[in-house]
């Protein structure tokens, strides 16, 4: 917007004052205006002709729209003000109003034009003043024109540049998210391996001890009679319970005081006989000749390693199926689903990780929820990772569920050292972590994704500390998304 | 003669089960002690110093319910009974730090990942037995068939006596 003083005004004024001496008939009167005072007023009519003698007045138009009020132009000395609604007849375009304190000759538009009309020569210089008065104004909006198209492309440009940091500001942040994803995945796989790698030990054990005794077995040439208590030892075997290591050490106590003879490592198999089986050999041979009861313990020890096999494939099996349904459900899918299902499988995942903790489970019944699973499991990896590391070893992890009218209610409870009150309103944020060690992989982005993600449910998760002292994550999440 | 145990601590009783079958030809020269859990094995541990006994060699897990088993050999270690006791961890698990500290602060005697080798295993326990009988200055003759012989012979012609504690 301009506010220069107009090159030719001295000239205009020169003009007008020449004129002046012709329109004393006029009576013109000179008015005062304070800085703010309306000269006119938009939509307004009006009856006069201003001319101004000293001061700026700003012509003014408000936006339809926004009732904004935008500044058009400003006058000085030998500007005319009203000569739109003098020539047109219509009520007043702009507002003017007084920037400064301003004094102005006022001519009556009538009078005015009566004096014009009956005077030829006048006509022509007041046309001519009017003309380049208007002429001036024209000018004034090209260049004003030109201004705005200038600044408009200058806008275009920077807010094509905002578009693309915005986008790079995206991606990044998508790809942040992704390593979190990534890290969390790690720690998985490797509690995951560990979880594995206990039943595989086990299998290779017990393929190791068929291998070396199968072979023995059929060597052995036995009669029918013996055949039946070979077959009765290895079914012994496969249907025998684990003993504890507390039984197995009573068990052979008492077997070493009836038995004194036998060696220890004899002793030992024998305690893992059950009661029936026992004294089913005692009965049909003698204990101490070991070179039978030997056979008859290989017999036994196959069929415990069937049972071991067995279990142990298993325990793989089904640390499978929650793998599977863990991962399945990393679907961008809105399903119902019972949320205690996936808790329960990322429990099972991250068993290895939460072994050291006594679990508190309290899963009052809920509705299935509306939601997407697998993001829903990611924010119980990130909850129950974080609690564990929060937690001293041996301590406790409590989970709650509830339902209210149609939210559900979960907390996580931990019996770690709490969360220090002024790091409370930060905690959601990214890159905050308390972890001291470089021990865990992450970036300190877990708990802003998972409120993220809650959020996206149209719920909300909250921290606080549990009045028992150690952290508490509350989570809500309504069944149907508003 | 003092009994020497072997202490195998794991809370699966199928890894428990496999670790007493791998070592199980030792049995009948050094009695082997389960336990599921290192309150478990404190008792156990106990109990043989409690009459006397020596222990051995303690194979032990690291992760499981209640107290860790790196935590459980540093304790064992500060017990002068059992300072040349020897100790190996069977895990899969222990990460660096608690590895670190078991070496450090446990004197860890040899680390088997898991899965292990049932060979690895029992030749593994029968080199740590070997130790222990040399490093306690037993008398390596009852042990000369079950351990490793070239070793507790070497160990007699050195020392030329031979004593029993």
């Amino acid at each position: 917007m301009t506010n220069d003083p107009h090159n030719d005004s001295e000239q205009e004024t020169a003009k007008i004052s020449n004129l002046m001496s012709r329109f004393k008939d006029l009576k013109p009167e000179t008015v005062n205006f304070e800085a703010g005072d309306s000269i006119l007023v938009e939509g307004a009519a009006n009856a006069y002709v201003y001319v101004i003698v000293s001061g700026m007045v700003d012509m003014l138009k408000h936006s339809k729209e926004t009732l904004q009020e935008m500044q058009i132009d400003s006058f000085g000395p030998g500007d005319l003000i009203g000569l739109t609604s003098f020539w047109t007849n219509q009520p007043s375009f702009l507002e003017s109003r007084a920037q400064t304190d301003t004094t102005c000759l006022r001519f009556n538009a009538e009078s005015f034009r009566d004096l014009v009309d009956t005077d030829p020569t006048l006509r022509e210089a007041i046309h001519q003043l009017f003309i380049s008065n208007l002429s001036g104004r024209y000018r004034r909006m090209i260049s004003l024109n030109i201004e705005v198209a200038e600044l408009s492309e200058k806008l275009d440009h920077e807010h094509q540049q905002l578009r693309q940091a915005m986008t790079e500001l995206k991606e990044t942040r998508n790809r942040l998210i992704h390593q979190e994803k990534l890290a969390t995945l790690g720690q998985l796989i490797a509690g995951i391996a560990h979880e594995i790698n206990n039943p595989c030990a086990a299998l290779t054990q017990g393929v190791e001890r068929l291998s070396k005794s199968v072979p023995t077995l059929l060597d052995l040439d036995s009669t029918p009679d013996n055949l039946e208590l070979e077959a009765m030892l290895l079914q012994a075997g496969i249907d025998c319970p684990y003993w504890s290591a507390e039984e197995t050490r009573t068990r052979m106590d008492t077997i070493a005081k009836h038995y004194p003879e036998l060696k220890r490592s004899l002793v030992r198999r024998l305690s893992h006989l059950d009661e029936l089986t026992f004294k089913n050999i005692a009965r049909k041979i003698d204990l101490r000749k070991p070179t039978r009861l030997t056979q008859l313990l290989d017999c036994f020890e196959i069929g415990t390693a069937l049972r071991s096999t067995r279990i142990a494939s298993s325990r793989i099996q089904s640390l499978v199926v929650s793998l599977k349904n863990y991962g399945k459900q990393d679907q961008e899918e809105w399903q119902m689903l019972d949320l205690r299902d996936g808790l329960r499988d990322t429990l099972t995942v991250l068993n290895n990780r939460l072994k050291q903790y006594t679990l508190d489970l309290k899963l009052d019944p809920i509705e299935p929820t509306y939601c997407i699973g697998g993001e829903i499991n990611q924010v119980w990896t990130n909850l129950l990772v974080n609690a564990s590391q929060a937690t001293p070893e041996g301590g406790t992890i409590t989970i709650t569920s509830k339902q209210k009218d149609q939210t559900i209610y979960f907390t996580i409870t931990d019996s770690g050292p709490g969360i220090n009150p002024e790091l409370l309103d930060k905690i959601f944020e990214a890159n905050f972590t308390t972890k001291k060690t470089k021990s865990d992989f992450g970036l300190g982005l877990g708990l802003a994704i998972s409120k993220e993600i809650i959020e996206k449910h149209g719920g909300n998760i909250t921290a606080a500390n549990a009045p028992q002292s150690g952290a508490q994550f509350t989570i809500q999440i309504p069944i149907e998304k508003q | 003669m003092k009994k020497i145990y072997i202490l195998c601590v794991d809370d699966e009783p199928e890894v428990l089960q496999a670790v007493e079958q791998n070592i199980a030809e030792l049995e009948d020269s050094f009695p082997i002690l389960t336990a599921e859990s290192s309150d478990e094995a404190r008792t156990l541990v106990k109990h043989i110093a409690d009459e006397g006994n020596l222990l051995g060699l303690v194979l032990c897990d690291h992760v499981m319910p209640g107290d860790n088993g790196v935590d459980f050999l540093i304790e064992l270690d500060k017990e002068d009974v059992f300072y040349n006791t020897r100790k190996v961890l069977v895990t899969g698990q222990a990460g660096l730090d608690a590895t670190v500290k078991a070496v450090n602060e446990g004197r860890l005697n040899h680390y088997v990942a898991k899965p292990w080798q049932a060979e690895e295993l029992i030749k593994i326990a029968k080199d740590q037995l070997t130790q222990f009988v040399i490093r306690s200055k037993i008398n390596p003759l009852p042990y000369m068939m079950s351990l490793d012989a070239e070793k507790l012979s070497e160990y007699i012609r050195t020392e030329g006596i031979v004593t029993d504690r």
